[in-house]
């Protein structure tokens, strides 16, 4: 996954693409969703500028507007790109877990 | 909010405007958001040109796969007429496929099969010709009249050399030197075709098509494959028991087995092109 091309907009892909990988969503749907499962208020700037992102790579696509409100839904790419930040993380909390154990005492 | 959502480019709001109202219709807004919306509106004038280049690549790699698949369809073409000389001359055909009737099965399957990828061939190429024409026509464009030009030069060539050659037993020439003649006429089709395909393809590059033009030719292009591949399978299938089998249908009339096995390579490289162009075509979100 190249994070670089996301530039501050990686951490809320992130959460998008976990949000879309449970099933199709709008935006609004998607805030909430991400509002509910990580505790994030997502702005909807901040929403569209990854969504934008995520339109380009190929992560995620539009569907038919249905009463101004347009579903995205995750592709095999955006699968694919969630499953290698999934695992980074957990590896990242793996360590974590190790070196706090290490201090326990203080 | 409206006049915050006129701060983004034009080209973001003609795609994203009407859903991003909607969701801000639903939100509570902050002066957080209001920030947030700023932030988003000089992002996008600095980083957006996500769906026009979008739409702009995918008509090139839509029009380069129809380039690819017309070229490779031409050279099938080839090479399934020069199989269809396996019946000539008929009655020996006839009479070993009353022995072995998966002859005549096999040649059929392969010849419904060149019919119909021709047929879509058609279905799917006339349209977008005749829309590079009309376009070329509508802005003078010299670019694609001309290899136009050439295109229906070499169609008009073709078929008056087609014409003579029916005609051959009225030509003195051709009646003492009928090898050089039927050569000749061989190598006027073959450098036609090849100018008139080059030509063809010169066209549609240079044409300026909406994505909406191209997209329909999506589900021709799949049967045209399809035909393609089932006919390379019946023929390979053909020309093995045909070797096993009645060697002597090979020695028609004036050619032998080298011109059919010439005939199957081109027909297996030009379905191997055609589906290299199909994929080419592929591009995400073009047959949704």
């Amino acid at each position: 996954m190249r994070q670089s091309e996301l530039g501050r907009f990686s951490d809320a892909s992130f959460l998008i693409l976990s949000s879309l990988a449970n099933g199709q969503k709008h935006g609004y749907a998607m805030m909430e969703d991400i509002l509910a499962f990580s505790g994030t208020q997502l702005e909807p700037g901040t929403l569209y500028g990854a969504i934008t992102r995520l339109e380009k790579k190929g992560w995620i696509e539009a569907l038919p507007m249905k009463e101004r409100r347009r579903p995205y839904r995750i592709t095999i790419e955006g699968v694919t790109a969630l499953r290698k930040q999934v695992a980074t993380l957990e590896q990242v909390t793996s360590v974590g877990k190790k070196r706090l154990a290490s201090l326990e005492g203080f | 909010m409206n006049w915050l959502l006129r701060l983004y480019p034009r080209a973001w709001r003609e795609r994203y405007e009407e859903e991003m109202l909607g969701l801000l219709e639903q939100h509570k807004v902050t002066p957080v958001t209001v920030v947030d919306l700023l932030v988003g509106a000089l992002d996008a004038n600095l980083n957006y040109n996500g769906i026009a280049e979008g739409v702009t690549y995918m008509a090139d790699r839509l029009r380069t796969g129809i380039v690819m698949i017309f070229c490779a369809f031409m050279l099938f073409g080839v090479g399934w007429s020069m199989l269809q000389r396996l019946t000539d001359p008929l009655n020996q055909f006839n009479a070993i496929a009353t022995s072995h009737p998966e002859f005549r099965v096999l040649f059929d399957a392969d010849f419904i099969a060149g019919c119909l990828s021709f047929l879509a061939f058609l279905i799917g190429g006339l349209p977008v010709f005749f829309i590079s024409v009309r376009r070329a026509i509508k802005h003078k464009q010299k670019n694609v009249l001309m290899p136009f030009g050439v295109a229906l030069s070499c169609l008009v060539i073709s078929v008056i050399a087609t014409a003579v050659l029916a005609d051959w037993h009225h030509i003195a020439y051709a009646l003492t030197h009928i090898y050089v003649f039927l050569g000749g006429y061989a190598v006027l089709l073959a450098l036609m075709l090849t100018i008139g395909t080059v030509a063809v393809s010169l066209m549609i590059t240079r044409t300026d098509f909406q994505l909406s033009e191209l997209k329909f030719v999506f589900y021709p292009e799949v049967v045209i494959l399809f035909c393609m591949g089932v006919a390379v399978v019946m023929s390979t299938i053909l020309i093995i028991a045909i070797t096993a089998y009645a060697p002597q249908l090979f020695n028609t009339q004036d050619v032998g087995s080298p011109m059919f096995i010439t005939g199957l390579f081109c027909m297996a490289l030009g379905t191997i092109f055609a589906w290299m162009g199909l994929k080419r075509g592929q591009s995400k979100g073009l047959t949704s």
